[in-house]
C-alpha cells in the first residue's frame, strides 16, 4: 500500500471523528457533528480519489439517510431528524439532474447520427485554409459544442477529426501542439457559457434560487462574453507561442449524412429548445421544464432508443447528486449556520470570500475533478455568503467560484479534455501549463475584473 | 494495464526479426517469443497467472509439435484467450488449414511470408486498438502509439461529461 493511500485511509478515519464524539464539538449539535463528517469525508474521499468520485456522492447521500433523515436507524435518530427521507432521495431527480438528462438527449442525438461531425465540417468551412484562421474556427467550433456537450466528448471528437492532419504535419512545426493544445483550451472555456456546459454550473444553479435565480438566457448573458473574450485570448496568445511555419492547411472531414427524418427531427428540437431557454421571460417554462423537451421528443420519435439510455453518463448526474445533497444537508442540519457563527463575516467583504474561495477552487480543480471542486466548494460559499446581511451577494459569489472550477485547466489531470490531448504523447505537461495555466490565470483575473464592475 | 503480443515460429531468426518489427509498441505491451506451441501455452499461463491478458498473437503454422492452426483453435476455446487478435504469419498454411483456422479459430487475419515490416506494424496497430477499444477501461492511454483517431471517436460515442 503506498503512502498516498494510506494517508488516505487515516485522513478517512479522522473525518468520521465527528460522528463518533460529537462532545468535542459543543458549538454543534449531534447531527450537525454528523453532518460535519460527512463533509470532511466528502472532502477526502473527492480529493483522494480512492473511491470513484460518483461512489462519493452516493455515499453521501445513503449517510444522510442513515444518520441525519426521519427514516434513518432509530438508534441514532429521533423525531427531531433534520432531513427528510423523501427529500434527499429526490435529489437523484432533482430539476439540475433533469436539466441535465435534457443536454446528454441532445448530446446523445448529436452523437448517435454523427450530426456534430456534419456541423463542425460545415461550420469549418468558411475559415478557409490558413492556419491561424483555421484554429480559430476550430477553437470557436469546439467551445460552441462543449457549450452543449460535454467538454470531453467535444474534444474527443475534434481530436478524431484533427489526427489525419496532425499525423501529417512534420514534428519541427509548432502548429503540431499549437493545433492539439487549441482543443482542450477550447473545450474548457466553452463550458462556462452555458449552465450545461459543464457541471459545475449545473450545481451552481441549484445555489441560486428564488429572488437570485438565473434563467438559461441569462447565465449566456455574461457566460457568453468571457468565453468569448478567452477565446481571443487564447487564440492569439497560442498563435504567439506555437507560432505556425506552414502556410496552408487542408483539414478533410469525413462525414456521413444523417436519415432526413432525423436531421429534421433533431434540427428543431434543439432550435426550439434554444429558443424556449432563452425565453423564458415570456412564456413562463423555467429552463428545467424546457429541459424534458428533448428528451421527450427524441424518445417519442425513436430518434433515441433504450440502448441510447444505457449511453447517458449516469455517474455525472450521481455526482451533482451527491454534491447537491451535501450543500442541502448541511444547510437543513444548521450546519452552516452554525459554522457562519464561527466565521467572524463581518470582517470580510464580499470581494475578500470570493477571492479566497476562487483561489481553492482554482487549485482545487486543477488537481481534481471540476464537478467535486463545485461539490465542495460552493456550498462553503453559500454558507459563508448567507452570513452577509446583503443577499445580493450571493449570486456573483456562486457564478464567480463556479466559473473558477472551470478555469483549472493547467496540468493534464487537471480536466479530461487536457488528459486526451496529453495522451497522443505529441505534448508536455510544460506546453499545457504555458497555454491552460497562462490563459486560466488570465481568467481569473477577467473574472475578478467582472465582479469589480457589478 | 498492459497486455501481451505473442510471436511463435520454430525459426529463431523469423522470431527475432517480427520482435525488432514490433518494438515501437514494447512501451504500452509485453512481447514475448515462442518456438513451440507449448512454449506459447507456458508464457500465456504466466501472464494469465500476473492478470495480463494475451491481446495479439502472430502464429506461424508448420512447427514441430503442435501445428499453428491447431493452437489458435485451442485458443480460441479457451475463455481467457478467445478474445486476443490471432493472425497468422507463415508461407505454408495450405487452403483447408486457411479455413479452418478461419472457420474455427476466428482467424482475424493473415500475413504471408516474406512480409513487409510496414504491413506488420499497420496490422499490429488496427487489430491492439480494436482489442483495447473492445477491453480497455482506459483507451486513450494507448493513443500515443495506436489508432489514436478511431481512439479518440471511441470515447466520443462513449461520452464521460465534464
Amino acid at each position: 500500500m503506498n503512502a498516498r493511500r494510506m494517508s488516505s485511509y487515516v485522513l478517512v478515519a479522522l473525518s468520521i471523528l465527528p460522528i463518533l464524539f460529537p462532545q468535542l464539538l459543543s458549538s454543534f449539535s449531534v447531527y450537525q457533528s454528523r453532518m460535519l463528517a460527512i463533509l470532511l469525508l466528502a472532502v477526502v474521499l473527492w480529493m483522494s480519489e480512492i473511491v470513484p468520485v460518483y461512489a462519493t456522492g452516493l455515499l453521501i447521500i445513503s449517510l444522510e439517510l442513515v444518520l441525519l433523515s426521519n427514516k434513518g436507524l432509530s438508534l441514532l435518530v429521533g423525531t427531531d431528524a433534520p432531513l427528510d427521507y423523501r427529500q434527499v432521495m429526490a435529489n437523484f431527480a432533482s430539476p439540475i439532474v433533469i436539466l441535465f438528462l435534457g443536454g446528454f438527449a441532445l448530446a446523445t442525438a448529436a452523437n448517435k447520427y454523427k450530426i456534430d461531425r456534419s456541423m463542425a465540417k460545415v461550420l469549418l468551412k468558411p475559415f478557409g485554409q490558413k492556419p491561424a484562421s483555421i484554429v480559430f474556427g476550430l477553437m470557436s467550433i469546439t467551445a460552441l459544442f462543449s457549450m452543449f456537450m460535454s467538454n470531453t466528448a467535444t474534444t474527443a471528437m475534434m481530436l478524431a477529426i484533427l489526427t489525419p492532419l496532425l499525423t501529417a504535419l512534420p514534428d519541427e512545426d509548432p502548429a503540431k501542439k499549437g493545433f492539439l493544445l487549441a482543443i482542450p483550451l477550447a473545450a474548457n472555456i466553452g463550458g462556462m457559457g452555458t449552465p450545461i456546459g459543464t457541471p459545475p454550473n449545473a450545481v451552481a444553479m441549484k445555489y441560486l434560487t428564488g429572488a437570485q435565480a438565473v434563467s438559461f438566457g441569462q447565465w449566456m448573458l455574461f457566460g457568453l462574453p468571457i468565453v468569448i473574450i478567452l477565446l481571443l485570448i487564447a487564440w492569439w496568445w497560442l498563435m504567439t507561442a506555437y507560432k505556425p511555419k506552414l502556410k496552408t492547411v487542408d483539414l478533410a472531414i469525413k462525414t456521413v449524412a444523417a436519415p432526413k427524418r432525423v436531421s429534421g427531427i433533431f434540427f428543431t428540437t434543439f432550435g426550439l429548445t434554444v429558443v424556449l431557454w432563452l425565453s423564458g421571460a415570456f412564456h413562463g417554462m423555467n429552463t428545467y421544464v424546457v429541459s424534458m423537451l428533448p428528451l421527450t421528443v427524441f424518445f417519442l420519435t425513436g430518434i433515441l432508443d433504450k440502448s441510447d439510455i444505457k449511453k447517458f453518463n449516469w455517474e455525472v448526474l450521481w455526482l451533482i447528486a451527491g454534491g447537491i445533497a451535501l450543500g442541502e444537508g448541511m444547510f437543513q442540519s444548521g450546519l452552516s449556520e452554525a459554522l457562519i457563527a464561527l466565521i467572524p463575516t463581518d470582517a470580510l467583504s464580499v470581494a475578500m470570500v470570493i477571492v479566497i474561495f476562487s483561489v481553492v477552487a482554482y487549485v482545487m480543480a486543477n488537481l481534481v475533478s471540476h464537478t467535486a471542486t463545485a461539490n465542495l466548494v460552493l456550498p462553503l460559499v453559500a454558507t459563508v455568503a448567507s452570513g452577509f446581511s446583503d443577499a445580493s451577494a450571493l449570486k456573483p459569489a456562486i457564478i464567480i467560484i463556479a466559473l473558477t472550477c472551470s478555469l483549472g485547466m493547467g496540468l493534464p489531470i487537471s480536466t479530461p479534455p487536457n488528459a486526451l490531448a496529453y495522451s497522443t504523447g505529441q505534448i508536455q505537461t510544460k506546453d499545457l501549463l504555458l497555454t491552460g495555466g497562462v490563459v486560466s490565470a488570465i481568467g481569473l483575473l477577467l473574472l475578478y475584473g467582472l465582479m469589480m464592475i457589478f | 494495464m498492459r497486455y501481451l503480443i505473442l510471436v511463435i515460429d520454430d525459426e529463431r531468426e523469423v522470431l527475432d526479426n517480427v520482435i525488432e518489427d514490433l518494438c515501437e509498441f514494447a512501451s504500452l505491451f509485453d512481447i514475448e517469443a515462442a518456438e513451440s506451441a507449448e512454449e506459447a501455452t507456458d508464457i500465456i499461463n504466466e501472464y494469465h497467472a500476473r492478470n495480463e491478458a494475451l491481446a495479439l498473437i502472430f502464429c506461424d503454422h508448420i512447427m514441430p509439435g503442435k501445428l499453428g492452426v491447431d493452437f489458435l483453435i485451442e485458443l480460441n476455446q479457451d475463455a481467457h484467450t478467445k478474445d486476443a487478435k490471432k493472425i497468422l504469419l507463415t508461407g505454408q498454411a495450405g487452403h483447408q488449414d486457411t479455413i479452418k483456422a478461419i472457420n474455427d479459430a476466428d482467424l482475424d487475419h493473415y500475413i504471408a511470408k516474406p512480409w513487409q515490416p510496414e504491413e506488420l506494424k499497420e496490422v499490429t496497430v488496427r487489430f491492439l486498438t480494436d482489442y483495447v477499444l473492445a477491453h480497455d477501461e482506459n483507451p486513450q492511454a494507448f493513443s500515443k502509439i495506436l489508432d489514436s483517431a478511431r481512439i479518440f471517436e471511441h470515447i466520443h460515442e462513449q461520452g464521460d461529461y465534464e
